[in-house]
């Protein structure tokens, strides 16, 4: 059967906007990571952005990439007993914790110069109490919950040791 | 090269790679899904731990959020997240067995686009590829190959076979090779991944469970395993266009990025993401190279092959 002119162009169509994603993120991700200014840098058309949105074209590829991000971890006390929770105990399953610790990459935000007391942070704040609440809830209990840079040693210095560094805290 | 493009759209393919992806991407998505059965609702309802409207604050899509959905389910049943639960799952049957899959696919990518992108801050890759992967079972002829449609509803599927099978197995053998192809070079661009920093620093984050945690085996006093490790995970995507599509290098290039795939899940449990990946790889390229088709010519027994 031969290929119509319609499928071709559906193939052009898909294929521009796989590359199109690739070089936008690509470049996006370049300039974040080394601190240039983004050429490329615009919110795009809303009609291409509702299409990519329910495609799932509107990703870039470029997963743990150009840097490996840190991580944050939250943990919550129980400050009656003393006990102490990672966020992902508030869930079940697995995969569940997996999802809920994506939450955890918001306070990237907190340590990041320019985005000291934007209202970023104050969202960050916010998300850190819906925790609390959630344990204080769960338990029924008086709880503090504090949100941790997880800063491991390099590769090329092993001496430097494993450590938790503060960000945020509510109770 | 007129004569090259001429051959590489005209080269014969037999339904199998479609029926694949049918069958496995809808078994995946199912198993996805039920994974977090149990935490559905302080994920996504309106119970949920984190208020959807924050998470619109953070990243805005321009979708039906998951909470209208929940609104409208709500007029019909005292348990929305139940019904929608329900749903999810009887359309990923749906697709699997091929009944009506292409619309089954359609609604399904529409609610779970919905699922996770109204809960942005809890999404991650695999969702992007289940949503792609949707988006393909609803473009290509997925219902008119081995599927209950075909087989009890032979008159819904008209014109069969409308479209080019040719097409469909090209869309996606260009979309993974640019889609690894970025993935290498957005790490070489990385100056931690030519020095192992980056293998050494994403195998110990503590947000991922692990099956092993290599660094307890190998310290940093091996780091030039991480550093072979980086250029290698460098080498195997960015060159993936390339050696795929030669005859001699295919089983092999196929094989070392499985195996990258098999390595994400033991490191990171990235189950679902490395399945739906290593689904894009077979139905690629493993179907119609490999495995023993049946024979198969679109003129004469295109119905009949996958009936």
């Amino acid at each position: 059967m031969k290929n119509t002119f319609f499928e071709y162009a559906i193939l052009a169509l898909i294929v521009l906007k796989v590359i199109i994603t690739g070089i936008l993120t690509t470049t996006e991700s370049f300039c974040s990571f080394y601190k240039y200014e983004n050429p490329f840098e615009n919110d795009g058309n809303k009609y291409d952005k509702t299409f990519a949105a329910y495609t799932g074209f509107d990703t870039g590829y470029g997963f743990f990439a150009p840097n490996v991000a840190s991580n944050f971890v939250i943990i919550s006390k129980d400050l009656k007993s003393g006990n102490t929770y990672l966020s992902t105990d508030l869930l079940s399953t697995k995969e569940g914790k997996l999802r809920f610790c994506n939450l955890n990459d918001v306070y990237m935000k907190n340590i990041t110069p320019e985005n000291k007391n934007s209202t970023d942070v104050k969202i960050n704040h916010i998300l850190l109490k819906q925790v609390n609440k959630a344990f204080e809830s769960k338990y029924g209990k008086q709880f503090q919950s504090t949100a941790y840079l997880y800063d491991h040693n390099f590769l090329t210095d092993p001496a430097k040791k494993t450590r938790l560094i503060k960000i945020d805290q509510v109770q | 090269m007129k004569q090259s493009l001429s051959s590489y759209f005209n080269k014969t393919f037999t339904p199998s790679f479609i029926v694949f992806l049918r069958v496995s991407i809808a078994f995946v998505l199912l198993v996805h899904f039920i994974s977090i059965w149990n935490d559905f609702e302080l994920l996504y309802s309106n119970k949920s731990i984190i208020p959807i409207e924050i998470h619109g604050t953070v990243y805005e899509y321009n979708i039906i959020a998951y909470s209208q959905i929940e609104t409208f389910l709500s007029g019909y049943f005292q348990n929305p997240n139940l019904a929608f639960k329900y749903m999810y799952v009887v359309l990923a049957i749906f697709i699997m067995i091929g009944f009506f899959s292409r619309i089954s696919a359609m609604i399904l990518l529409i609610l779970q686009v919905s699922l996770v992108k109204s809960a942005s801050l809890f999404m991650y890759g695999v969702d992007f590829f289940a949503s792609m992967s949707l988006f393909y079972i609803f473009l290509f002829p997925t219902s008119s190959y081995f599927s209950v449609q075909k087989k009890f509803f032979p008159k819904t599927i008209i014109n069969f076979p409308i479209q080019s099978l040719n097409i469909c197995k090209r869309i996606l053998q260009l979309h993974v090779c640019i889609a690894y192809f970025f993935s290498g070079l957005d790490k070489i661009l990385g100056f931690n991944w030519w020095n192992g920093e980056s293998v050494w620093k994403s195998l110990n984050l503590p947000n991922f469970t692990r099956f092993i945690h290599i660094p307890s085996f190998f310290d940093e006093k091996y780091s030039i395993m991480y550093i072979i490790s980086g250029w290698a995970i460098i080498c195997v995507e960015l060159f993936y266009p390339i050696f795929i599509n030669i005859n001699k290098t295919r089983k092999l290039w196929l094989t070392l990025t499985i195996l990258m795939h098999i390595g994400i899940i033991i490191s990171f449990n990235l189950f679902f993401f490395s399945l739906i990946m290593i689904i894009w790889n077979l139905t690629s390229y493993y179907f119609n190279y490999y495995e023993k088709d049946k024979i198969f010519s679109e003129n004469s027994t295109a119905a009949n092959v996958y009936n």
